[in-house]
Protein backbone atom coordinates (compact mmCIF):
# COMPACT_ATOMS: atom_id res chain seq x y z
CA UNK A 1 0.00 0.00 0.00
CA UNK A 2 1.27 3.46 -0.85
CA UNK A 3 0.87 6.34 1.52
CA UNK A 4 1.85 9.95 0.99
CA UNK A 5 4.23 11.27 3.63
CA UNK A 6 4.24 14.87 2.46
CA UNK A 7 2.13 17.47 0.69
CA UNK A 8 3.31 18.57 -2.76
CA UNK A 9 6.49 20.29 -1.55
CA UNK A 10 7.75 21.70 -4.86
CA UNK A 11 6.16 22.51 -8.19
CA UNK A 12 8.86 20.74 -10.15
CA UNK A 13 9.43 17.65 -8.07
CA UNK A 14 12.00 16.40 -5.63
CA UNK A 15 15.45 15.22 -6.66
CA UNK A 16 16.97 14.04 -3.39
CA UNK A 17 15.72 12.41 -0.20
CA UNK A 18 17.65 11.16 2.82
CA UNK A 19 16.84 9.53 6.13
CA UNK A 20 18.81 10.01 9.33
CA UNK A 21 20.75 6.88 10.30
CA UNK A 22 20.28 7.95 13.94
CA UNK A 23 16.55 8.75 13.89
CA UNK A 24 14.31 7.32 11.14
CA UNK A 25 11.68 10.00 11.88
CA UNK A 26 14.07 12.58 10.44
CA UNK A 27 13.98 13.03 6.68
CA UNK A 28 15.36 15.77 4.42
CA UNK A 29 14.23 16.34 0.83
CA UNK A 30 15.61 18.65 -1.86
CA UNK A 31 14.46 20.08 -5.21
CA UNK A 32 15.85 21.60 -8.38
CA UNK A 33 16.08 25.23 -7.24
CA UNK A 34 17.74 25.01 -3.86
CA UNK A 35 14.58 24.00 -2.02
CA UNK A 36 15.23 21.89 1.08
CA UNK A 37 12.55 20.50 3.40
CA UNK A 38 12.93 18.76 6.74
CA UNK A 39 10.69 16.63 8.89
CA UNK A 40 11.40 15.28 12.37
CA UNK A 41 8.20 13.28 12.71
CA UNK A 42 8.42 10.86 9.81
CA UNK A 43 6.71 13.22 7.39
CA UNK A 44 3.68 14.41 9.38
CA UNK A 45 4.96 17.99 9.31
CA UNK A 46 7.48 19.49 6.88
CA UNK A 47 9.44 22.69 7.19
CA UNK A 48 11.19 24.71 4.50
CA UNK A 49 14.92 24.78 5.23
CA UNK A 50 16.38 26.24 2.05
CA UNK A 51 17.03 29.76 3.37
CA UNK A 52 20.68 30.62 2.86
CA UNK A 53 21.24 28.05 0.11
CA UNK A 54 21.82 29.00 -3.55
CA UNK A 55 18.98 28.31 -5.99
CA UNK A 56 20.81 25.43 -7.61
CA UNK A 57 19.91 21.77 -8.13
CA UNK A 58 20.04 19.71 -4.95
CA UNK A 59 22.11 16.69 -6.00
CA UNK A 60 22.73 14.96 -2.67
CA UNK A 61 21.62 15.14 0.95
CA UNK A 62 23.46 13.36 3.76
CA UNK A 63 22.21 13.19 7.34
CA UNK A 64 25.16 12.68 9.62
CA UNK A 65 25.75 9.39 11.36
CA UNK A 66 27.60 11.27 14.11
CA UNK A 67 25.13 14.03 15.10
CA UNK A 68 21.34 13.97 14.59
CA UNK A 69 21.18 17.73 13.86
CA UNK A 70 23.92 17.64 11.21
CA UNK A 71 22.90 17.75 7.54
CA UNK A 72 25.03 18.08 4.41
CA UNK A 73 23.58 19.38 1.14
CA UNK A 74 25.35 19.27 -2.22
CA UNK A 75 24.02 21.52 -4.99
CA UNK A 76 25.03 21.74 -8.62
CA UNK A 77 24.77 24.64 -11.03
CA UNK A 78 25.81 22.61 -14.05
CA UNK A 79 22.41 23.22 -15.67
CA UNK A 80 23.21 26.93 -15.90
CA UNK A 81 26.96 26.60 -16.62
CA UNK A 82 27.91 27.37 -13.03
CA UNK A 83 30.77 25.12 -11.98
CA UNK A 84 31.03 26.30 -8.37
CA UNK A 85 31.29 23.54 -5.77
CA UNK A 86 28.21 24.26 -3.66
CA UNK A 87 28.51 22.19 -0.47
CA UNK A 88 26.83 23.19 2.77
CA UNK A 89 26.56 21.88 6.31
CA UNK A 90 23.92 22.60 8.92
CA UNK A 91 24.41 21.70 12.58
CA UNK A 92 20.89 22.74 13.58
CA UNK A 93 18.88 20.49 11.23
CA UNK A 94 18.49 23.03 8.45
CA UNK A 95 17.90 26.30 10.33
CA UNK A 96 21.22 27.73 9.18
CA UNK A 97 23.84 26.68 6.63
CA UNK A 98 27.58 27.16 6.27
CA UNK A 99 29.57 26.60 3.11
CA UNK A 100 32.15 23.84 3.52
CA UNK A 101 33.59 24.03 -0.01
CA UNK A 102 36.81 25.50 1.45
CA UNK A 103 39.63 24.95 -1.06
CA UNK A 104 37.69 22.68 -3.45
CA UNK A 105 38.38 23.60 -7.10
CA UNK A 106 35.49 25.08 -9.11
CA UNK A 107 33.98 21.75 -10.22
CA UNK A 108 30.25 21.13 -9.90
CA UNK A 109 29.77 18.81 -6.92
CA UNK A 110 27.35 15.90 -7.06
CA UNK A 111 27.74 13.75 -3.96
CA UNK A 112 29.05 13.63 -0.42
CA UNK A 113 29.79 10.68 1.87
CA UNK A 114 30.67 10.51 5.53
CA UNK A 115 32.67 7.73 7.18
CA UNK A 116 30.76 6.40 10.18
CA UNK A 117 33.90 4.92 11.73
CA UNK A 118 36.00 8.08 11.56
CA UNK A 119 34.39 11.36 12.64
CA UNK A 120 35.63 14.25 10.51
CA UNK A 121 36.40 12.07 7.46
CA UNK A 122 34.38 13.25 4.45
CA UNK A 123 34.41 12.57 0.73
CA UNK A 124 33.03 14.66 -2.12
CA UNK A 125 32.40 13.65 -5.73
CA UNK A 126 32.55 16.36 -8.41
CA UNK A 127 32.25 16.52 -12.19
CA UNK A 128 36.01 15.86 -12.38
CA UNK A 129 36.86 13.59 -9.47
CA UNK A 130 36.83 12.70 -5.77
CA UNK A 131 38.15 14.76 -2.85
CA UNK A 132 38.74 13.91 0.81
CA UNK A 133 38.72 15.95 3.97
CA UNK A 134 40.22 14.51 7.13
CA UNK A 135 39.34 17.53 9.31
CA UNK A 136 35.58 17.96 8.97
CA UNK A 137 35.79 19.99 5.76
CA UNK A 138 38.49 22.36 6.98
CA UNK A 139 40.27 21.56 3.73
CA UNK A 140 40.07 19.11 0.84
CA UNK A 141 42.67 17.01 -0.97
CA UNK A 142 42.36 15.22 -4.31
CA UNK A 143 41.84 11.45 -4.38
CA UNK A 144 42.05 11.37 -8.18
CA UNK A 145 45.49 9.86 -8.58
CA UNK A 146 44.27 6.56 -10.05
CA UNK A 147 40.81 7.69 -11.05
CA UNK A 148 40.16 8.62 -14.69
CA UNK A 149 38.45 11.94 -15.25
CA UNK A 150 34.69 11.48 -15.27
CA UNK A 151 31.73 13.03 -13.48
CA UNK A 152 31.42 11.30 -10.10
CA UNK A 153 27.67 11.24 -9.58
CA UNK A 154 27.38 9.24 -6.37
CA UNK A 155 29.68 8.25 -3.50
CA UNK A 156 29.04 5.67 -0.78
CA UNK A 157 31.21 4.30 2.03
CA UNK A 158 30.92 0.63 2.99
CA UNK A 159 31.75 1.04 6.67
CA UNK A 160 32.50 -2.59 7.54
CA UNK A 161 34.99 -3.08 4.70
CA UNK A 162 36.42 0.45 4.62
CA UNK A 163 35.60 0.89 0.94
CA UNK A 164 34.72 4.09 -0.85
CA UNK A 165 32.63 3.40 -3.97
CA UNK A 166 32.41 6.07 -6.67
CA UNK A 167 29.79 5.84 -9.41
CA UNK A 168 30.60 7.77 -12.58
CA UNK A 169 28.52 8.98 -15.47
CA UNK A 170 30.27 7.25 -18.36
CA UNK A 171 33.04 5.13 -16.87
CA UNK A 172 31.27 2.71 -14.53
CA UNK A 173 32.14 2.25 -10.87
CA UNK A 174 35.42 2.60 -8.96
CA UNK A 175 36.35 1.37 -5.50
CA UNK A 176 39.01 2.73 -3.12
CA UNK A 177 40.33 1.10 0.07
CA UNK A 178 40.06 3.88 2.66
CA UNK A 179 41.63 1.98 5.58
CA UNK A 180 44.96 3.82 5.11
CA UNK A 181 43.10 7.15 5.26
CA UNK A 182 41.16 6.05 8.35
CA UNK A 183 44.40 5.07 10.07
CA UNK A 184 46.09 8.37 9.26
CA UNK A 185 43.12 10.30 10.70
CA UNK A 186 43.09 8.29 13.93
CA UNK A 187 46.80 8.84 14.59
CA UNK B 1 30.00 9.39 -56.75
CA UNK B 2 31.75 12.72 -57.09
CA UNK B 3 29.50 15.49 -55.88
CA UNK B 4 27.09 13.13 -54.13
CA UNK B 5 25.51 14.63 -51.03
CA UNK B 6 22.59 13.44 -48.94
CA UNK B 7 20.80 15.69 -46.51
CA UNK B 8 18.07 14.84 -44.05
CA UNK B 9 15.64 17.06 -42.24
CA UNK B 10 13.35 16.23 -39.38
CA UNK B 11 9.64 16.61 -40.03
CA UNK B 12 6.46 15.64 -38.25
CA UNK B 13 4.75 12.86 -40.15
CA UNK B 14 1.08 13.86 -40.01
CA UNK B 15 -0.01 11.55 -42.79
CA UNK B 16 -1.86 9.23 -40.46
CA UNK B 17 -5.35 10.31 -39.47
CA UNK B 18 -4.77 8.36 -36.25
CA UNK B 19 -3.19 10.90 -33.86
CA UNK B 20 -1.53 8.18 -31.80
CA UNK B 21 0.35 6.98 -34.88
CA UNK B 22 1.71 10.37 -35.81
CA UNK B 23 5.41 10.44 -35.08
CA UNK B 24 8.53 12.36 -35.92
CA UNK B 25 9.98 11.35 -39.25
CA UNK B 26 12.53 12.67 -41.72
CA UNK B 27 12.75 13.62 -45.33
CA UNK B 28 15.87 12.82 -47.32
CA UNK B 29 17.31 14.80 -50.21
CA UNK B 30 20.04 13.81 -52.66
CA UNK B 31 22.33 15.97 -54.74
CA UNK B 32 24.70 14.63 -57.39
CA UNK B 33 26.20 18.02 -58.25
CA UNK B 34 27.94 19.13 -55.06
CA UNK B 35 24.69 20.47 -53.60
CA UNK B 36 23.63 22.79 -56.44
CA UNK B 37 20.37 20.92 -57.08
CA UNK B 38 18.46 18.58 -54.79
CA UNK B 39 15.89 15.84 -55.22
CA UNK B 40 13.77 14.24 -52.57
CA UNK B 41 14.62 10.53 -52.72
CA UNK B 42 11.30 9.09 -51.67
CA UNK B 43 7.58 9.59 -51.22
CA UNK B 44 6.22 10.22 -47.75
CA UNK B 45 8.62 10.13 -44.87
CA UNK B 46 11.73 8.30 -43.77
CA UNK B 47 10.84 6.63 -40.45
CA UNK B 48 13.59 7.91 -38.16
CA UNK B 49 11.06 8.68 -35.40
CA UNK B 50 13.47 11.02 -33.66
CA UNK B 51 15.47 14.18 -34.25
CA UNK B 52 18.02 16.25 -32.31
CA UNK B 53 21.52 15.00 -33.02
CA UNK B 54 20.20 11.81 -34.57
CA UNK B 55 19.46 11.18 -38.24
CA UNK B 56 23.02 10.92 -39.49
CA UNK B 57 23.16 9.95 -43.15
CA UNK B 58 26.05 7.81 -44.42
CA UNK B 59 26.63 6.34 -47.88
CA UNK B 60 28.62 3.19 -48.62
CA UNK B 61 31.90 4.31 -50.25
CA UNK B 62 31.52 1.67 -52.97
CA UNK B 63 27.77 2.01 -53.63
CA UNK B 64 26.14 5.43 -54.01
CA UNK B 65 22.68 3.88 -53.60
CA UNK B 66 23.36 2.20 -50.28
CA UNK B 67 22.33 4.76 -47.67
CA UNK B 68 22.42 4.30 -43.90
CA UNK B 69 20.22 6.58 -41.80
CA UNK B 70 20.24 6.62 -38.01
CA UNK B 71 17.11 7.28 -35.99
CA UNK B 72 15.59 5.36 -33.16
CA UNK B 73 16.86 2.44 -35.28
CA UNK B 74 19.31 2.09 -38.14
CA UNK B 75 17.46 2.00 -41.44
CA UNK B 76 19.14 1.16 -44.71
CA UNK B 77 18.28 1.88 -48.32
CA UNK B 78 19.78 -0.04 -51.21
CA UNK B 79 18.02 2.05 -53.86
CA UNK B 80 19.36 5.52 -53.18
CA UNK B 81 16.90 6.43 -50.45
CA UNK B 82 13.69 5.45 -52.24
CA UNK B 83 12.81 2.63 -49.86
CA UNK B 84 14.28 1.58 -46.54
CA UNK B 85 14.82 -1.72 -44.80
CA UNK B 86 14.08 -1.72 -41.11
CA UNK B 87 10.91 0.35 -41.37
CA UNK B 88 8.84 -2.34 -39.71
CA UNK B 89 10.09 -1.34 -36.31
CA UNK B 90 12.22 -4.35 -35.58
CA UNK B 91 15.39 -4.53 -37.60
CA UNK B 92 16.95 -4.60 -40.98
CA UNK B 93 15.37 -7.93 -41.94
CA UNK B 94 11.99 -7.17 -40.40
CA UNK B 95 12.96 -9.31 -37.45
CA UNK B 96 14.91 -8.69 -34.27
CA UNK B 97 18.48 -7.80 -35.17
CA UNK B 98 20.99 -10.59 -34.80
CA UNK B 99 23.43 -9.35 -32.17
CA UNK B 100 26.32 -11.32 -30.68
CA UNK B 101 27.95 -10.04 -27.52
CA UNK B 102 31.42 -10.19 -25.97
CA UNK B 103 29.88 -10.58 -22.51
CA UNK B 104 26.58 -12.25 -21.59
CA UNK B 105 23.72 -9.77 -21.64
CA UNK B 106 20.00 -10.11 -21.19
CA UNK B 107 19.23 -7.62 -23.91
CA UNK B 108 17.64 -8.89 -27.09
CA UNK B 109 18.39 -7.34 -30.44
CA UNK B 110 19.82 -3.91 -31.09
CA UNK B 111 19.69 -1.07 -28.58
CA UNK B 112 17.73 1.97 -29.69
CA UNK B 113 18.79 5.53 -30.52
CA UNK B 114 21.50 5.54 -33.16
CA UNK B 115 23.82 8.51 -32.62
CA UNK B 116 26.64 7.67 -34.99
CA UNK B 117 27.37 5.50 -38.00
CA UNK B 118 30.85 4.83 -39.38
CA UNK B 119 31.59 2.89 -42.54
CA UNK B 120 35.15 1.73 -43.09
CA UNK B 121 36.32 3.59 -46.21
CA UNK B 122 38.79 0.77 -46.95
CA UNK B 123 36.29 -2.03 -46.33
CA UNK B 124 32.61 -1.06 -46.66
CA UNK B 125 31.60 -4.45 -45.23
CA UNK B 126 32.63 -3.09 -41.84
CA UNK B 127 30.14 -0.75 -40.20
CA UNK B 128 30.29 0.58 -36.65
CA UNK B 129 27.22 1.85 -34.86
CA UNK B 130 27.19 4.02 -31.76
CA UNK B 131 23.90 4.03 -29.88
CA UNK B 132 22.63 4.31 -26.33
CA UNK B 133 23.72 0.69 -25.72
CA UNK B 134 27.35 1.31 -26.66
CA UNK B 135 29.34 0.27 -29.74
CA UNK B 136 28.28 -2.38 -32.24
CA UNK B 137 30.41 -3.58 -35.15
CA UNK B 138 29.26 -5.42 -38.28
CA UNK B 139 31.42 -7.19 -40.85
CA UNK B 140 28.53 -7.87 -43.26
CA UNK B 141 27.13 -4.45 -44.09
CA UNK B 142 24.92 -4.16 -41.03
CA UNK B 143 23.19 -7.54 -41.30
CA UNK B 144 24.61 -8.99 -38.06
CA UNK B 145 26.37 -7.29 -35.18
CA UNK B 146 28.88 -7.79 -32.41
CA UNK B 147 28.16 -5.75 -29.29
CA UNK B 148 31.52 -4.52 -27.95
CA UNK B 149 30.18 -4.63 -24.41
CA UNK B 150 33.57 -4.93 -22.78
CA UNK B 151 33.78 -1.14 -22.57
CA UNK B 152 33.35 0.16 -18.99
CA UNK B 153 31.19 3.11 -20.00
CA UNK B 154 28.10 2.80 -17.79
CA UNK B 155 26.45 6.10 -16.98
CA UNK B 156 25.34 5.66 -13.38
CA UNK B 157 22.99 7.88 -11.41
CA UNK B 158 22.72 6.44 -7.92
CA UNK B 159 24.33 3.53 -6.14
CA UNK B 160 23.55 1.61 -2.97
CA UNK B 161 25.85 -0.71 -0.99
CA UNK B 162 24.60 -3.62 1.10
CA UNK B 163 26.14 -5.72 3.89
CA UNK B 164 26.49 -9.06 2.12
CA UNK B 165 29.84 -10.82 2.13
CA UNK B 166 31.36 -9.57 -0.14
CA UNK B 167 29.18 -6.47 -0.24
CA UNK B 168 27.16 -5.91 -3.39
CA UNK B 169 26.92 -2.67 -5.34
CA UNK B 170 23.50 -1.77 -6.72
CA UNK B 171 23.07 1.00 -9.25
CA UNK B 172 20.79 2.53 -11.86
CA UNK B 173 22.11 3.66 -15.24
CA UNK B 174 21.02 5.91 -18.07
CA UNK B 175 18.96 3.91 -20.57
CA UNK B 176 20.60 0.59 -19.62
CA UNK B 177 18.59 -0.73 -16.66
CA UNK B 178 19.75 -1.30 -13.10
CA UNK B 179 22.60 -3.56 -12.08
CA UNK B 180 23.79 -5.45 -9.05
CA UNK B 181 27.19 -7.03 -8.66
CA UNK B 182 29.81 -8.05 -6.12
CA UNK B 183 32.27 -5.36 -4.99
CA UNK B 184 35.07 -7.88 -5.56
CA UNK B 185 34.33 -8.04 -9.31
CA UNK B 186 36.83 -6.44 -11.57
CA UNK B 187 36.16 -5.17 -15.05
CA UNK B 188 38.07 -8.05 -16.67
CA UNK B 189 35.99 -10.63 -14.77
CA UNK B 190 33.25 -10.12 -17.28
CA UNK B 191 30.47 -9.90 -14.73
CA UNK B 192 30.09 -6.20 -15.10
CA UNK B 193 27.40 -6.43 -17.75
CA UNK B 194 25.04 -8.91 -16.11
CA UNK B 195 21.96 -7.23 -14.76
Amino acid sequence: MEESISPDLTEKGLLALAESPLDPQRLVAGGGQGEVFTTSDGGKTWKGAGAGLPGKTVRDIVLSVHRPDRVFVVLSGSNDSDSTSWIFRSDDFGNSWNSISANLPPESANALAEDSKTPGLLFVGTDLGVYVSTNNAGGWESLCQTLPTAPVVDLEVQDRDGALVAATHGLGIFLLDIEPIRKSVRK
Amino acid sequence: MKGLVFSSRLMADRSSPDLARRRNASVLFRSDDHGDTWNRTHEGYVPTYIGWDFCDVRVAPDDADRVYVGGTRLIISSDGGKTFQGEGGFGINQKIDEVFRLHPHRGIGMHLDVHDIWIDPENPERVILGNDGGLFVSWDRAQTWLHLNNLPIAEFYRIFLDDQQPFQIWGGTQDNASFEGPSTARHQDGRVDQP
